[in-house]
């Protein structure tokens, strides 16, 4: 056999690449493999991998976990400022009873002198 | 066909296998996307050649041909050389650059047009065709470097180029 045309040489490399027909039990193990369930068939799910498990249970532990301590926060926060307020309220009310006393006294006082 | 293109690019028969089977398992997992045979014939050999140059790239692994890959024995007819022939020209394709690989696997074995080849492999038409110039060209000087062919015709010139 010679090659002296392309006509002869892609006779040739029809013949050399012929389709080869896939092993007999092919069909059988991708049937096998569509029976599994995805997420377990291969290795794609890469984020159902132990370290990602863990990192994604971090993640979702950090996402319930940080409003409470937030709220927590804010609510001594808030605690706090009434508690300060109310302090302030009543330091505010003993300073206008001493100061109407010593005015009372003043004008005793100026009475009496005169 | 799935198998077969596999197998002639990569020249690794478990590979081909394996790759195969996740290429069939991904389009048996999306049936109700195509909306015929053909469809689904189109996008299973897309899938293959794109599956396996990328494997190529990735692993560049020894080929690994099987026991059902060697020729059979010689006949009284003297089919022999033209077996030995065809194992050997199965070689030399097998040792092409990657993407004429492929286009010679697409043009000889699935008998595909150039144009066809050009839409599959997201490359145009006139590339297509000097990938397979070349290639013959380049295959045809191998196969007269080693006496297997008596050739007036060189190839040298795109064994060069790559």
């Amino acid at each position: 056999m010679s090659w002296n045309t392309d006509d002869e040489m892609e006779k040739a490399l029809r013949a050399s690449l012929r389709r080869k027909a896939a092993p007999p039990d092919f069909a059988a193990k991708v049937l096998a493999k569509a029976r599994q369930p995805e997420s377990i068939s291969g290795a794609k799910k890469s984020w159902l991998r132990p370290p990602f498990t863990l990192a994604l249970a971090a993640a979702l532990m950090a996402v319930a976990i940080i409003p409470a301590v937030v709220l927590d926060y804010q609510h001594r926060e808030e605690a706090k400022g009434l508690k300060a307020k109310r302090d302030l309220l009543t330091a505010l009310a003993i300073t206008r009873d001493q100061l109407r006393h010593a005015r009372d006294e003043v004008r005793r006082n100026t009475r009496n002198i005169q | 066909m799935v198998f077969s293109v596999a197998l002639r690019f990569l020249r690794n028969r478990e590979v081909a296998e394996e790759l195969a089977q996740d290429v069939f398992l991904q389009c048996y997992r999306q049936l109700e996307q195509f909306e015929d045979a053909a469809h689904a014939c189109s996008w299973l050999r897309r899938a293959i050649c794109h599956r396996s140059i990328d494997e190529l790239r990735k692993r560049r692994f020894r080929p690994a041909i099987g026991l059902d890959d060697v020729p059979e024995p010689a006949s009284a007819d003297g089919a022999m050389p033209d077996l030995m022939m065809q194992d050997r020209l199965r070689d030399l394709v097998g040792e092409l650059p990657e993407k004429a690989r492929m286009v010679v696997v697409l043009r000889y074995q699935e008998d595909l047009l150039p144009a066809e080849i050009a839409e599959l492999l997201e490359m145009p038409v006139s590339t297509v065709k000097s990938h397979l110039h070349r290639s013959l060209a380049l295959l045809r000087g191998r196969l007269e470097k080693r006496g297997i062919a008596h050739m007036k015709k060189g190839g040298e010139a795109y064994e060069l180029e790559y």
